[in-house]
């Protein structure tokens, strides 16, 4: 007889639970089971069980596991990575069973060695008839969605702050990640992206001949997760910034030319690679400033030790270039009227310079 | 009829109002204690410049808020200008400095610095872990040492060999002064430790990187601090400002900033006996339960926000 | 291969800042100097100054470690041609350093930057091809010596640490067999061997009668083996020894002290899962910032104590 079909969770990690989803169902066979939206109560149930200098991102992950598993997954899974997220799975399996939860985890750490033969073997943790081909063939196909979410959501924050009808078009933008959490083909994923594409280009704006634009850089989680960094993007949009990110899945992990190929072109700050994400910030905070942004804004998250060394770096870089920087850091209690009154402050100073300078 | 202008700063701890003719010249200006009811403070406010400003002569054709409670208080009192404090404060500070170049700033519960060039902000950064070296932390380490704040400046001046105390976050400080006093230091050393370790700690977070440059004036509440002044002087080498006016810069930002706006609407001081009161509602139709405010006149729901997503949002009748 | 002269006299004088990867790696650099004949000069001991010097140029949020360290750098600036700075990223898989000691080289010269004071470094990414013995042999030819000399010069070095370390471990493991009580210390040894942070701790306890058991004093080899035990998928080499040295004399202590610096991130993760792991004894957590006093940390230190007496019935 054939077993029933395993429920598997991954954590809210941005917009990109819809590629993983995608990657899941169709690459794995397995029915993925989405974690509610990320909430105060999220935040609530992970610092809760979390140590407590723990970065942030630990605790909101750890929150979103149980609630999974409260929505009815039977298997986590949980990423590696170069900074604490390496460790994170062997943590959070043990502060889940030690609450009592009964669950499979993989813990994609367990595999990390770069040999086809691990990657393999995680694969067939998940689900021990998986097709490689078939797997592949959905990987390919997860990868262009999430590269298609970066775009559009590349494009939706660059413009946003100029377009006559607001409403309308965070609807295009909504739209299009729904489109996105639903795919069931490659033929969905173009054509939600082709029309997403299409209705936000099209969409009536009063752009400003020489609006100001902020660059925003940072960690690989609390940079891209608009509930963690409190809506950031959306802000400043709303106070009339054109906004550029940066830090995204497709520019950090599927395009990345690597560590060298960056620090070639910011030696004067970094000879070496400084491990994680520091390389990478320091760089695309560098190109902002030769691009004549008019402000940088770093996020980061409580106790994060890698985005921290980037600080000292950026410091640099902003003194040298006489290029205004905001460092915001996000924990469990952030609040959100003190982020707003940094924003404005912000934005009036980035202004008034920019009247001044021309 | 003379135009003048209404500047009010709602902070969690202090409320400060001024009225501003068009030369600058200040007409009228008040500091009361919060007491935790903005609403309530302003009122008390407005009663207050009220009988010191000659109305005959005068009419407030614009107003600005600013501080924590801007929002709220800008609906109340039928603002011109809303803008946050930091703005507000570099303002205030640059029109009557139009030289400075390093602005101080350290309040009740944050802290802040500032960088001027060529009259305008530059720079700045605020504190981002804790209240650690602001005026929270002094008060509750002056009630520690059983002394009235305003005495520590006198205390701080007195002092031969300063204690030296981690200030880098309030609970180690703490822990640290307990100890400095077990070990029966004198309290004038102590107390200076404590404002050496103000400037120390608000120099390595908010001053970190940042080219501190003379003139350098100094704000907020504890600027009134002649022992942290003081430390300030030490630590920089050079001489720090205190302006006499410094506790109402940013309601004079505000009201300078009011003045520069087109917008002109004149000002009632009716809203004193007018019933304004807020009422948190629950959103409830999500996990977040956002807080949203509404502010009511008497029974008119005036504004309202708080909430982070549409599902929750009130509309106002108009 | 060319020649190069090695004279004393026109080798350049090395700085040595008795901070984070000293603790560890400062027995092979000085053996290494040694074998080459070439001068070098230590920070002065850590004190409240170091500190003050390293907070003046560190960030604000950084780890109590860094700031020390940074302070060492600045207490060599100036009296020195090069100061040793090396970047340690991995050993191989599993056997990685935290992001401080990967870009420490970075992270001074942005730092210190003011200074102008010259950096020399080593850089070890073993699962990216540079060994050890590689970066060593890359930092000799930059001083000017020939491979083979510096070949030569690393081996004797690395003989002589190991010689040295082997000493220590069999004095610490004697230390088992002890009547009385014993407490296992498990720190990062840049904290635990550090005269104003750590020091003062163990001092404490052994005036009080305590044996104490120092967590990174260990056969490497032997606790890497035993690491699973405690955290199989643990990541981070230092924490590993601990882990494993810990498994391997857990039944032989009566307490155990996590110490760690506010807010290492890998300390953050591993003593929460190892007081979770470990239930058969009573645990102390105390997490280190720069408070300038032991009056808080003593009270803490004396009541642990005490309990422990008290369970063992010897109070």
């Amino acid at each position: 007889m054939e077993q029933a079909r395993k429920k598997v969770a991954f954590p809210r990690y941005a917009e990109y639970n819809c590629g993983l989803r995608y990657l899941m169902e169709k690459g794995l066979d397995v029915q993925c089971i989405l974690p509610p939206k990320l909430t105060k109560r999220t935040m609530e149930l992970g610092a809760q069980n979390s140590p407590d200098f723990v970065c942030t991102p630990f605790k909101t992950l750890l929150g979103n596991q149980i609630e999974a598993l409260e929505a009815g997954a039977d298997t986590l899974v949980m990423t590696y990575g170069l900074c604490k997220l390496g460790y994170f799975g062997e943590l959070e399996k043990r502060i889940l069973r030690d609450m009592g939860y009964q669950f499979d985890f993989v813990d994609l750490s367990d595999y990390n060695t770069g040999k086809k033969k691990d990657m393999l073997r995680a694969l067939r943790a998940i689900n021990p008839k998986v097709k490689p081909a078939r797997f592949f063939l959905a990987l390919a196909e997860a990868v262009r969605m999430t590269e298609y979410v970066d775009e559009i959501t590349g494009d939706y924050y660059r413009n946003r702050a100029f377009v006559r009808d607001k409403k309308a078009y965070d609807g295009i933008y909504r739209h299009f990640l729904t489109a996105m959490y639903a795919a069931e083909s490659r033929h969905d994923i173009e054509e939600g992206y082709h029309k997403a594409k299409l209705e936000l280009a099209g969409a009536p704006m009063d752009r400003p001949e020489n609006p100001l634009r902020v660059g925003i850089v940072g960690e690989f989680y609390t940079a891209m997760d608009e509930f963690s960094n409190l809506e950031v993007e959306k802000k400043l949009t709303d106070l009339g910034v054109e906004v550029h990110r940066w830090m995204t899945v497709t520019n950090r992990m599927l395009r990345y030319p690597g560590d060298n190929n960056l620090q070639v072109q910011i030696k004067d700050y970094v000879s070496y690679s400084m491990g994680c994400n520091t390389t990478a910030n320091s760089w695309a905070a560098l190109d902002y400033v030769k691009r004549g942004f008019d402000g940088v804004i770093h996020i980061k998250s409580a106790n994060c030790t890698p985005e921290t060394d980037a600080m000292t770096v950026l410091n640099n870089i902003s003194s040298d270039s006489q290029v205004p920087f905001l460092y915001l850091t996000f924990d469990v209690q952030t609040s959100d009227v003190g982020l707003q009154t940094r924003l404005e402050a912000f934005y009036d100073m980035l202004a008034m310079r920019k009247k001044v300078l021309r | 009829m003379e135009k003048a202008f209404l500047g009010i700063d709602i902070g969690s701890i202090s409320t400060k109002g001024v009225i501003l003719d068009e030369n600058n010249g200040i007409l009228a200006s008040e500091y009361i204690w919060t007491e935790g009811d903005p609403i309530q403070a302003v009122k008390k406010l407005l009663g207050l410049l009220e009988a010191g400003f000659d109305k005959s002569r005068y009419t407030i054709v614009g107003t600005g808020t600013t501080g924590s409670a801007r929002k709220l208080i800008g609906t109340m009192v039928g603002a011109t200008v809303v803008k946050n404090e930091i703005t507000a404060h570099a303002v205030g500070t640059t029109t009557f400095y139009p030289d400075v170049r390093t602005i101080l700033e350290i309040g009740g519960q944050d802290s802040k610095i500032i960088l001027v060039e060529n009259g305008v902000a530059n720079d700045y950064a605020m504190n981002t872990l804790c209240a650690a070296g602001t005026g929270a932390f002094l008060s509750s380490q002056a009630k520690r040492l059983g002394i009235e704040v305003e005495e520590i400046g006198d205390y701080a001046l007195s002092a031969k060999h300063p204690v030296s105390i981690a200030a880098r976050c309030t609970v180690f400080a703490e822990s640290d002064l307990v100890h400095k006093i077990q070990t029966g230091h004198a309290k004038e050393d102590i107390i200076a430790g404590v404002c050496n370790a103000v400037v120390a700690n608000y120099l390595n977070n908010v001053g970190k990187g940042k080219r501190i440059a003379s003139p350098v004036v100094f704000q907020g509440g504890v600027s009134k601090n002649k022992g942290v002044v003081a430390a300030f002087e030490k630590a920089l080498h050079c001489p720090v400002t205190v302006d006499a006016n410094g506790h109402l810069m940013g309601a004079i930002g505000v009201a300078i900033l009011a003045r520069g706006s087109k917008e002109r609407r004149e000002f009632d001081f009716s809203v004193e006996n007018t019933d304004f009161h807020v009422r948190d509602a629950s959103c409830g139709r999500c996990s977040n339960n956002c807080e949203i405010i509404c502010v009511y006149r008497g029974d008119e729901l005036i504004d309202s926000w708080g909430n982070r997503c549409e599902r929750g949002s009130i509309r106002t009748k108009a | 291969m060319k020649q190069v002269s090695t004279t004393a006299s026109r080798l350049p004088l090395i700085g040595i800042p008795r901070g984070m990867p000293y603790h560890r790696f400062g027995d092979l650099w000085k053996a290494f100097f040694k074998a080459l004949d070439i001068q070098y000069v230590e920070s002065e001991p850590t004190t409240l100054r170091t500190l003050e010097e390293g907070t003046a140029v560190a960030l604000d949020e950084t780890c109590l470690a860094m700031k020390l360290y940074l302070g060492h750098v600045m207490n060599l600036a100036g009296k020195c041609e090069f100061i040793l700075v090396p970047g340690i990223k991995s050993f191989g898989r599993n056997r990685e350093y935290c992001p401080h000691f990967e870009g420490l080289y970075d992270l001074v010269r942005n730092s210190c930057r003011d200074s102008r004071q010259k950096l020399i470094t080593y850089q070890v990414d073993e699962p990216n091809g540079m060994s050890e013995a590689d970066a060593f042999l890359e930092l000799g030819k930059a001083l000017g010596f020939g491979g083979r000399e510096v070949k030569k010069a690393y081996q004797t070095a690395k003989r002589e640490e190991q010689q040295r370390w082997q000493k220590r471990v069999l004095l610490e493991n004697a230390k088992v067999r002890e009547s009385g009580l014993k407490v296992f210390l498990a720190g990062h040894s840049y904290v635990l061997e550090d005269p104003y942070v750590g020091k003062p701790i163990r001092n404490f306890l052994e005036a009080n009668g305590v044996t104490v058991l120092s967590g990174p004093v260990t056969d490497r080899e032997q606790a890497m083996k035993n690491s699973g035990v405690l955290s199989p998928g643990c990541k981070w080499e230092i924490n590993r020894e601990l882990l494993g040295n810990l498994a391997l004399k857990k039944k032989n202590i009566d307490g155990l002290i996590l110490i760690s610096t506010f807010p290492c991130g890998s300390d953050s993760m591993v003593n929460e899962l190892l007081t979770r792991q470990i239930d058969s004894m009573p645990v102390l957590n105390l997490v280190l910032d720069s408070q300038s006093g032991m009056a808080g940390i003593e009270t803490r230190l004396e009541s642990f104590v005490d309990i422990i007496r008290f369970k063992r019935g010897l109070m």
